[in-house]
């Protein structure tokens, strides 16, 4: 027990140095100065450090037990950032459009539960389309509340989820419910030299998503919108629909992500997706992105997601009571969280 | 039949709640020219620029370009009707480079869907903007690492990327340094020889005169009189502006320097004031029924001495004596308790609570000596307190219950200074451009004021940036230059051509 | 415009209370009435308070935590058969400790309240599980446990704490300089610092206040069931938060009187117990909470069903209003 409480602090630590070293490094700006776009050095710190919390984790785990680098643990630990990352993609991208989405986890429930429900009954195909279809109209719904009745984001997706909430509940029990065809038998055990398929989509949702962002306009409209919604009113971009946008995308996202758990664990209640909501924004949060909005990419949203992965499998490595982890991991959320506001304020 | 006006607004009204800011306004531009618009605050002329960018809709009259009427719905309209606008807030987006923001909504590139960004494409495009107008900008730079100048500047780009062939600019120097204001009007006279009209709004008259072909003054929701630079006299102008008011701003012009007793009180004593990086040994005395002007261009750190002085910036060192008592100012709540008050730069951010009835506006600062024991607030006493100094600044209001927000800019500034005056231990009272933004004839009111409470034994001390008001209207003036006090004017010194001198010289 | 939104929610209620008479009789029973009245009471007290938060500008979601740990250190103290002014001044302080946190982080951090007093919150219940080990702690004082139950005119004493509790944050926020420099606060935080409030201290003293009612809360709470669990007031932040909005307090900040908070109360209550006596699915209860709170918020804010995207804040400045009427442009 002890351990483990030096253990989290020495990570919270080590986490506050590289923020620290961050700081230091804001380079003033002079008109002469050679370096170009300040803020890309600031992104590569962060790339860096997040790597480097992960490499001493690794380093010290594995002096604790061995078995810490082994192939089973460490495919274990790439379902498990596949499963968060698609959505802390999601919550990124809807963050650095200046908005929050609360209700990701009740989606991933729902629309898992549709799908485990509809492959029984109509197969595998309908299935995931009608997944795919939930995710994206409970995105608009969303979209549509913050951006049309103004309701302020944070608000509109914690009512939203309650509302799904309850939505799943009525319809779905509370049940755990089983694929017992394992219909994605294949894709749930097949690798790629290696690498998990599972991995591999994430990968090109991230490789997608960069896509978009980097050298799409409407990546750079998210990041105007983010940034200044006035500005890019101004500009002739349209906000709302941006936003909007962003809220559908994390809502296709979400369904994507129950898809994957789906095929990952064969299973799923109406429980699932609890908590997940504030594990994807503090991923996001620890890759960059600032709840104001403007700032943030998806691969430090994935470095987020790798670290935090890392530590929770520590975590059960350390044989950290469940519910002792639960709350350690809302501190780490909260301290993530914190850390980033912090950094806001100091500018 | 050729039109020989490129612009022409007819009889455009327009109501806000109720309040007329436009009846039947016109304006008539011609192709090619620089054509400045001044007036009062409320007088109009933004609203028109709003209205003929379409950010607001006009509720009667036509709008011609080019001798065909247009009808703008939005912005976007004018944007392609190549008409931009650069607002006194400038609108870019503070995470994005310079590159992206001149290009926004605009991303350049060959394919006709427009989804694709080309990065190369961009920065090269940039590059040729910003050289177009004789910038040295790296578009690689973040925009909110840049000066307000800079950004300016990007602005300025950003209009000649959308092909516009007329901008609007809205109250363009108000924030920049002569050196920069220099540089921008370069900017624009190279604008207007690539054929270019611009629409200059501003309230700095010698600007106005250096730089615009005509002029148009608007008061009261209507244009008066468009006249030729070359035929004018900047005094004429004023009269224009002024109407009946006039005869106050006369009478300003013949006040006597008064010639302070040095036997009355010293209310404040400043010696050796520094806050590094902002100002250095600034030291003077303020006695009582005395105004002591601060002058300096932006950047000389006069705003900087007074937030000193009121206790928002805390690490200055140096003795500041405050009525014989040597006393090191904390927080704004201990400036109030020593008898400081402060008048801020930006009335609107940082003196008016525009969701709150008038009332508590002018309470607001008073609040320790409108309660009983407990807190509780003496409202009768509020209300009277209120009423003789509403009168006294002349606030156009419908009741006290009414929120801030919804009355006119100037009226508002009114009540932001109106907020120091209700308090009756008032000793020291810092005015920072007291009356920018405020109407010629409520500049005039506001003057009297000061020159009131002088007479009522208050010491003033009034931060401007406009030399022939400080020469005007104190009996000292101090000159900043850098940070650093570069003149210390008395009595007969006092002379504007004097002044400036010091302004610019080190 | 204010006065007509805060007129149409009373309509409302009345509107309600008449319905639901009409659909269940039992809804005006002594027996429901009581009922009714402690709900009423116990999330009222905490809405009071939230009114205040606010109305500054900031959100306090730790409100049903610290009624939760108020309640067991005040039941907890009292098994120690101290004198009863013991647990409860312990009980009461606690919660002034708490919310003297949040403020202080808020406050001089600089960070959001959203994320500080979520943070307090999840410690809070985190501490509650672990000292009671997940069981309820219950009550042996039998002064205690008759306070709870003690009736004045057949009506609990708890309520008339809530009436009292009413009538004292009104005056307080309307009346009292506390009162005005919340607002200022809210209403514009620079403004506040340049006309002398310090504005630290001031959010430091609505968070303490805010602990304080909800610690008042959770005695009240833990004295009428005698007994209190870590999992009581769970979620209770949502509902509070929900009395506050829809009666009318803006979001946003800067406006907004306890006179608008208690329709909300009233209109809230009445509609959770209604769901109970229908016997309606306990699930249900979140979806109507949800839609509650979106309801009232766009009937606050109106939906722009124009896609009028050229309407923007920043340009209004010059002419017209920031906020006044709660969000709606005064060109609406």
């Amino acid at each position: 027990m002890f351990e483990l409480f030096i253990f989290s602090y020495k990570i919270k630590l080590r986490y506050y140095c590289y923020e620290g070293m961050m700081k230091r490094l804001k380079i003033p700006y002079t008109i002469n100065q050679k370096i170009k776009n300040v803020y890309k050095s600031e992104e590569t710190v962060r790339y860096l450090s997040l790597i480097g919390v992960v490499f001493f984790i690794f380093v010290y785990m594995t002096f604790y037990n061995h078995h810490f680098i082994g192939v089973r643990n460490l495919r274990n630990l790439l379902l498990n950032i596949s499963m968060l990352g698609s959505i802390a993609i999601g919550s990124a991208i809807v963050l650095i459009g200046g908005e929050i989405d609360l209700s990701i986890g009740a989606t991933v429930s729902f629309c898992g539960l549709v799908l485990v429900t509809f492959i029984d009954r109509y197969g595998a195909l309908a299935a995931i389309l009608s997944c795919l279809a939930c995710g994206i109209v409970i995105g608009s719904v969303n979209g549509f509340l913050t951006v049309k009745a103004k309701i302020p984001s944070f608000i509109a997706t914690l009512a939203m989820m309650l509302i799904i909430k309850t939505i799943t509940l009525i319809s779905f029990g509370t049940i755990t419910k089983y694929d017992t065809n394992a219909t994605f038998q294949s894709v749930r055990s097949g690798t790629l030299m290696g690498i998990p398929y599972i991995f591999l989509l994430l990968l090109i949702i991230l490789i997608g998503a960069w896509y978009l962002l980097k050298h799409l306009i409407l990546g750079r409209h998210i990041y105007a919108v983010g940034g200044s919604e006035d500005a890019s009113r101004l500009c002739g971009i349209r906000v709302e629909r941006v936003k909007f946008i962003t809220f559908v995308i994390m809502g296709g996202l979400a369904s994507f992500t129950s898809f994957l758990i789906m095929v990952n664990t064969k299973a799923f209640d109406s429980f699932v997706g609890t908590g997940l909501e504030l594990e994807a924004i503090a991923a996001a949060v620890v890759g960059g992105a600032t709840l104001n909005g403007g700032k943030g990419t998806v691969v430090g949203a994935i470095l987020g997601v790798v670290l935090l992965e890392t530590m929770y499998t520590a975590f059960n490595f350390l044989g950290m009571r469940s519910d002792i982890q639960q709350i350690t991991k809302a501190f780490i959320l909260i301290l993530a969280l914190l850390l980033s506001s912090r950094k806001l304020s100091k500018a | 039949m050729n039109n020989p006006y490129l612009i022409k607004m007819e009889e455009i009204s327009k109501k806000f709640d109720g309040v007329i800011a436009l009846e039947k306004a016109n304006l008539n531009v011609k192709q090619g020219e620089i054509h400045a618009l001044v007036g009062e605050n409320g007088a109009g002329k933004s609203t028109l620029m709003k209205i003929l960018v379409g950010a607001e809709e006009r509720d009667t009259g036509n709008i011609y370009i080019n001798g065909s009427e247009v009808n703008f719905k939005n912005p976007l309209d004018a944007k392609a009707a190549k008409i931009a606008i650069i607002y006194q807030e400038l609108n870019l987006v503070p995470n994005l480079n310079v590159s992206e923001n001149i290009f926004l909504g605009n991303e350049p590139g060959d394919n006709k869907i427009k989804i694709k960004v080309d990065h190369k494409l961009c920065r090269k495009l940039a590059k040729e903007r910003l050289a177009q107008i004789g910038a040295d900008i790296d578009p690689g730079i973040i925009v909110e690492k840049l000066s307000t100048a800079q950004q300016q500047i990007v602005e300025i780009a950003r209009a000649l990327e959308s092909n516009a062939d007329i901008i609007v600019m809205d109250e363009a120097t108000s924030t920049l340094s002569s050196k920069e204001t220099s540089k921008l009007f370069e900017i624009i006279n190279k604008l207007k020889e690539e054929g270019k009209t611009i629409i200059y709004i501003s309230h700095r008259l010698e600007e106005v005169m250096k730089l615009a072909d005509r002029v148009t003054v608007f008061r009261n929701g209507s244009n008066i009189a468009t006249k030729k630079i070359s035929e004018v006299h900047i005094y004429d102008i004023v009269k224009i502006m002024l109407g009946s008011n006039y005869e106050e701003f006369e009478n300003m012009e013949t006040r006597k320097r008064k010639n302070v007793d040095k036997s009355r009180k010293i209310l404040l004593k400043v010696e050796g004031l520094s806050r590094k990086g902002h100002f250095e040994d600034i030291s003077f005395e303020l006695h009582q029924g005395e105004i002591l002007g601060i002058v300096g261009l932006v950047g000389s750190g006069k705003t900087e001495i007074s937030r000193s002085l009121f206790g928002i910036d805390l690490n200055s060192i140096g003795k500041i004596t405050v009525r014989d008592q040597l006393v090191k100012i904390n927080s704004p709540k201990e400036a109030i308790k020593l008898g400081i008050g402060l008048v801020p730069e930006d009335r609107r951010r940082q003196g008016s609570f525009l969701s709150r009835p008038i009332i508590e506006n002018l309470t607001i600062s008073s609040l320790d000596i409108l309660n009983h024991w407990g807190g509780v607030l003496k409202k009768q006493k509020s209300l009277d307190r209120s009423t003789v100094v509403a009168s006294e600044l002349n606030v156009k209001m419908s009741d006290f219950n009414q929120l801030l927000g919804l009355l006119s800019g100037g009226n508002q500034q009114k009540v932001v200074i109106g907020k120091w005056i209700i308090r009756d231990d008032q000793k020291i009272l810092i005015l920072d451009e007291p009356t920018r933004g405020i109407d010629v004839g409520s500049k005039a009111l506001i003057y009297k004021i000061i020159r009131g409470l002088a007479d009522k034994n208050l010491g003033i001390i009034i931060l401007g940036s406009e030399v022939p008001e400080i020469c005007r209207l104190c009996d000292k003036v101090v000159v900043l230059c850098k940070g650093k006090i570069n003149a210390y004017l008395v009595g007969e010194e006092i002379k504007e051509e004097n002044v400036l001198s010091y302004v610019l010289m080190k | 415009m204010r006065r007509n939104y805060t007129l149409k929610i009373w309509l409302i209620f009345i509107f309600m209370v008449i319905v639901f008479t009409i659909i269940k009789p039992v809804f005006i029973s002594p027996r429901n009435l009581i009922h009714l009245l402690t709900q009423i009471s116990f999330k009222g007290i905490l809405a009071l308070g939230m009114t205040f938060i606010i109305i500054c500008g900031e959100i306090d979601l730790s409100v049903g935590a610290i009624l939760c740990i108020s309640g067991i250190v005040i039941v907890s103290l009292q098994k120690t058969g101290a004198p009863l002014f013991v647990p409860v001044l312990a009980g009461l302080g606690v919660g002034v400790i708490i919310g003297f946190i949040n403020g202080m982080l808020v406050a001089k951090k600089h960070l959001p309240s959203f994320i500080v007093t979520l943070a307090t919150m999840t410690a809070i219940r985190g501490f509650a599980l672990l000292y009671t080990e997940g069981y309820p702690i219950s009550c042996s004082d039998s002064t205690f446990i008759s306070l709870g139950k003690a009736k004045f005119i057949g009506i609990p004493v708890y309520c008339y704490i809530f009436v009292i509790v009413a009538i004292v944050y009104h005056f307080l926020l309307s009346s009292t300089t506390f009162g005005r420099k919340t607002y200022a606060v809210g209403s514009n935080i620079e403004s506040a610092k340049f006309s002398g409030i310090n504005v630290d201290r001031v959010k430091i003293e609505l968070f303490a206040l805010m602990g304080f009612t909800a610690a008042l809360s959770g005695l009240l709470y833990s004295a009428r069931l005698a007994s209190i669990a870590p999992t009581n007031g769970q979620l209770y932040e949502i509902d509070v938060i929900a009395m506050v909005v829809i009666g009318g307090v803006s979001i946003h900040g800067g406006s907004g009187t306890i006179l608008q908070t208690i329709p909300g109360i009233l209109i809230f209550a009445s509609l959770t117990n209604i769901l109970t006596l229908n016997n309606v699915n306990p699930f249900y209860y979140y979806m109507v909470k949800g839609l509650v709170i979106i309801i009232a918020l766009i009937l606050q804010g109106g939906i722009k069903w124009k896609f009028r995207d050229y309407r923007f804040l920043s340009l209004f400045k010059s002419n017209h209003v920031d906020n006044v009427s709660g969000g709606k442009s005064s060109n609406e």
